[in-house]
C-alpha cells in the first residue's frame, strides 16, 4: 500500500475518512500469504508419490515385495477417499466449495492411486477382459463420478481426457496436435463427435443448472478439438475441401454468440485465429490454382497484410465493445 | 527518456494502487470510479487474449511485408539484402514510435511484436552484410538495442534480454584471457548477478525509476537464478567440460570443483531463508525452486537410491512438509498465513491448475497400443504457482 498516495487521494476529496484509515491499517497488518508456494510443494509431492508409486509396482511385478507395494497404494487410496468423505460438504448441483486447501490434493492422491489399482488389476490379471475400451472406460466413470460428487475441476479434467482417450483421441493441452494421427479420417470425424459432444454437455450443464461451474472445462476441450478437427478435415481431405467451411463458420457463429454472453475474450481470440487459418487455407489454395506463380505470392502477401490488419482492428473493437 | 506520456503512466499507477485497495475491501466502488474519472487512462492496453492475438497477427502483417521487399530485391546480393533488412528494422522501429504516439499503444501486443522483430531484423541484417559474426559480437548486436529499449518502452523482457546478453558478453570477453580467466569464471558471472541484483532491488523502490517496477522484478528473478546457476556443480563441470574442451572422464571433475558442492546447497537455503525474514516472495520463490536444483544436481553424480523409490520418498516428504506447514500457520503466524491472497487477477489460475493436472497425471492408453499402460505416472514438469510471480 502506497501511502503517501492515499494520503494524497483522501486531501483531494476522493476517499473518505475510513476508508484512509483502513488503508493505513492493512498496510501495517498485511499477511504474507504462502498459499500457492504450499500448494506447489503439495501438487508435486503428489506428483512424484503417484509417479514413483506407479513405477514401484511395475518394476516388482514378480517380486513378493510388490504385494506390500499395493497393500500401501490401497491403503492411501482408501484412506484417502475415507477422508474426503468425511470431511466434505453435503452434495449438491450448484457449486460446492472444499472444506480447506488439502481436500482437493487429498481427492487428487485418491483417485490416482485408484487408477493405479485398476490399471495393475487389467496388467496382470486382465480383470476387464480384453474389450475394446473397458480398461481406460471404467477409470473415465470413476473420474466422471468423483468429479460430481466431490466437485473437483481437476478431476473432471483428467475425466474428460479419458473419455477422449476411449474414443481414441489424446486432447491433453500439449499433446492435442503430437498424438494425433490428423491424417486418419476415423481421428478427425470422432474429433469432431467429440467437439460437438463436449459443447452440447457445457451447454446442458448451464441450462439445467447441473454443475453450472464445469462448463467451462467442457468448452474450453470441445472448442479446441472441434476447431482443430474441421482444420485437419479441410487439409486431409483434398477434393472438397471449401466444404469445410461451413462446419468451421458455424463453429465460430456458435462460439462467437457464446464470447459475447459470457464476456470471455477467450473465446474471441480462439475463434479469430482458427477462423482466419481456415479462411487463409482456402484462400491461398484458390489463389495458387488460379493464378500464375508470382502474381499468385504478391496476391497471397497483400491478402495476409490487409487481412491482419483488419483482424487487428476488429480485436481492437471487440475489446471495447466488450469492456 | 521514456516513450510514453508521463502522467498517463502515473494515472496507471494511481489506478492500480486504487484497483489493489478496491479488490481488499478498503475503498469502496464509488471512490475507486471517482479516482478512475480524476486520473484517467488513456493508454491502449487491451487485456491478455486480445495481446495475443494483436502479438501473432502484428508479426504477421511484418513478415509478409518483409517477404514483399524480398520478393523486389529478389536479384539482388546478399549484402544488399541485408542493408534492406537493416532499413526494414529501422522503419519497424518508426511503426512503433508511431503505435505509441498516435495510438497510445502500451503492452497491447503490437508494440510487444515490435520490439522484438525489430532486434530480430538487426540481428538477421548484421548476419547477411558481415559473413560470420562471433557470439559475442551477437550479444552486443541484441544488447544495444535491447538496452535502449529498456530504457525507452520500460519493456521487463528487454531488461531480461539486455542482462543475458550482458553476461555473454562478460563470458566470451573474458575467456580468451587465459586459464585463471577460465578458472575464476563462474565467480565472475556470480559477482555480476550480485551487483545486478543489489543495485536492482536498492533502485526498485526509488520513485524515480517507477516506470520500471516489472523490468525490475524481472531482473531480479533472473539475477537470482543466474547467481545460482553460475555457482551450481552441475553447470561448472558440464559448461567448462564442453566449452573448454576438457574432456573429463566419468567421476572426473574441475580443478578444485568440490567448492561448488558449497553454492550449490547453501544459495538456495540462504534464498529460502531471507525469503522468509524479509517476506520476499521473490527470493522465497526462487529458492524453492531451487531445491529441485540441489536435488538434482546431486542425483546426477551419486545414485543413492533407484529414481521410483527417491520419487515416492520425496513425494511423502513433501506431502508431510505442506500439511505440517500448514497446520503450523492455522491460525496465522509471524504474519504468515496460508489463506488465499485475495486477487481477482488469480481467478483464472483454477482452471489453469485443472489443464495441468489433466496434462501431468494423463493416463491415455490409446487402443492401438492397447497393451501399454501409463501407471498413474505424470510426465513431470508443470509447477502451479511459478507463473504468478
Amino acid at each position: 500500500m502506497n501511502i503517501p498516495l492515499f494520503e494524497r487521494l483522501h486531501q483531494e476529496g476522493l476517499i473518505a475518512d475510513p476508508s484512509l484509515q483502513k488503508v493505513k491499517q492493512r498496510a501495517g497488518s498485511r499477511l504474507f500469504s504462502v498459499h500457492w508456494e504450499l500448494k506447489t510443494i503439495l501438487y508435486l509431492g503428489i506428483l512424484l508419490l503417484t509417479g514413483g508409486l506407479g513405477i514401484l509396482i511395475y518394476k516388482n511385478i514378480d517380486t513378493i515385495g510388490h504385494q506390500v507395494i499395493l497393500a500401501v497404494i490401497g491403503l492411501i487410496c482408501i484412506s484417502s477417499f475415507v477422508y474426503c468423505e468425511r470431511k466434505k460438504l453435503p452434495f449438491a448441483t450448484t457449486r460446492v466449495p472444499a472444506p480447506n486447501s488439502f481436500f482437493d490434493y487429498i481427492l487428487l492422491l485418491g483417485c490416482l492411486t485408484l487408477i493405479t489399482f485398476i490399471t495393475y488389476l487389467q496388467v496382470q490379471y486382465t480383470v476387464f477382459g480384453t474389450a475394446y475400451g473397458l480398461a481406460t472406460f471404467i477409470p473415465m466413470v470413476i473420474l466422471f463420478f468423483c468429479a460430481y460428487y466431490f466437485d473437483h475441476l481437476g478431476i473432471l479434467s483428467m475425466a474428460i481426457t479419458n473419455l477422449a482417450a476411449w474414443m481414441g483421441i489424446a486432447i491433453t493441452p500439449l499433446n492435442i496436435l503430437k498424438a494425433n494421427d490428423f491424417a486418419n479420417a476415423e481421428i478427425i470425424f470422432a474429433g469432431l463427435l467429440l467437439g460437438v459432444a463436449l459443447t452440447a454437455i457445457a451447454w446442458a450443464s448451464e441450462r439445467r443448472n447441473i454443475k453450472a461451474h464445469f462448463e467451462f472445462t467442457y468448452v474450453n476441450f470441445g472448442i479446441n478439438i472441434l476447431f482443430i478437427a474441421c482444420l485437419a478435415g479441410m487439409f486431409h481431405f483434398d477434393s472438397f475441401y471449401p466444404l469445410w467451411l461451413l462446419p468451421l463458420a458455424g463453429a465460430v457463429f456458435y462460439f462467437y454468440k457464446k464470447a459475447l454472453s459470457t464476456r470471455l475474450f477467450y473465446f474471441i481470440l480462439l475463434i479469430t485465429l482458427y477462423g482466419y487459418i481456415g479462411l487463409s487455407y482456402v484462400l491461398i489454395r484458390f489463389l495458387l490454382w488460379a493464378t500464375h506463380e508470382l502474381d499468385g505470392i504478391f496476391l497471397i502477401l497483400m491478402y495476409f497484410i490487409g487481412s491482419a490488419t483488419g483482424i487487428i482492428v476488429f480485436l481492437s473493437r471487440m475489446n471495447k465493445k466488450m469492456k | 527518456m521514456i516513450a510514453y506520456n508521463r502522467t498517463s503512466l502515473d494515472n496507471l499507477l494511481i489506478k492500480e494502487e486504487a484497483a489493489d485497495a478496491f479488490h481488499q475491501q478498503l475503498i469502496s466502488i464509488e471512490e475507486y470510479n471517482a479516482i478512475e474519472k480524476a486520473y484517467p487512462v488513456d493508454l491502449y492496453s487491451p487485456n491478455i487474449f486480445i495481446r495475443i492475438g494483436l502479438f501473432l497477427l502484428t508479426t504477421v502483417i511484418v513478415s509478409m511485408g518483409y517477404a514483399f521487399f524480398l520478393l523486389l530485391e529478389i536479384a539482388g546480393s546478399e549484402k544488399g539484402i541485408g542493408i534492406m533488412t537493416f532499413v526494414y528494422s529501422l522503419l519497424l522501429y518508426g511503426a512503433l514510435e508511431f503505435m505509441i504516439r498516435n495510438k497510445k499503444s502500451y503492452r497491447s501486443g503490437i508494440d510487444d511484436a515490435l520490439l522484438w522483430l525489430c532486434i530480430g531484423g538487426i540481428v538477421g541484417a548484421a548476419n547477411l552484410i558481415f559473413s560470420s559474426v562471433s557470439v559475442a559480437g551477437h550479444a552486443v548486436l541484441i544488447f544495444i538495442p535491447a538496452f535502449y529499449f529498456l530504457l525507452r518502452f520500460g519493456n521487463a523482457i528487454m531488461g531480461a534480454l539486455a542482462f543475458m546478453a550482458l553476461l555473454v558478453i562478460v563470458f566470451y570477453g573474458v575467456t580468451p584471457l587465459g586459464n585463471i580467466a577460465k578458472t575464476i569464471m563462474p565467480f565472475l558471472l556470480m559477482a555480476l548477478s550480485f551487483i545486478v541484483y543489489r543495485l536492482v532491488k536498492n533502485y526498485s523502490n526509488n520513485y524515480r525509476l517507477r516506470y520500471y517496477q516489472h523490468c525490475c522484478t524481472l531482473i531480479r528473478i533472473l539475477a537470482l537464478l543466474i547467481l545460482y546457476a553460475a555457482g551450481n556443480y552441475f553447470a561448472v563441470r558440464e559448461v567448462s567440460n564442453s566449452l573448454f574442451d576438457l574432456q573429463l572422464k566419468e567421476g572426473e571433475s574441475v580443478p578444485y570443483g568440490w567448492v561448488f558442492w558449497f553454492p550449490t546447497v547453501l544459495l538456495p537455503a540462504i534464498y529460502i531463508f531471507r525469503g522468509i525474514q524479509k517476506k520476499d516472495v521473490i527470493l522465497l520463490r526462487a529458492g524453492l525452486i531451487l531445491v529441485a536444483a540441489i536435488i538434482f544436481t546431486f542425483r546426477y553424480y551419486y545414485h543413492l537410491a533407484p529414481l521410483e523409490i527417491a520419487m515416492s520418498i520425496g513425494g511423502t516428504i513433501m506431502i508431510v512438509i505442506a500439511y505440517f506447514i500448514t497446520k503450523y500457520l492455522t491460525p496465522p503466524k509471524h504474519g504468515f498465513t496460508h489463506a488465499e491472497p485475495n486477487d481477482p487477477a488469480l481467478a483464472g489460475l483454477l482452471q489453469v491448475e485443472s489443464l495441468i493436472v489433466a496434462q501431468t497425471f494423463h493416463q491415455t492408453p490409446t487402443h492401438g497400443t492397447g497393451k501399454h499402460f501409463d501407471f498413474g505416472g505424470g510426465s513431470g514438469g508443470g509447477a502451479g504457482a511459478t507463473d504468478s510471480f
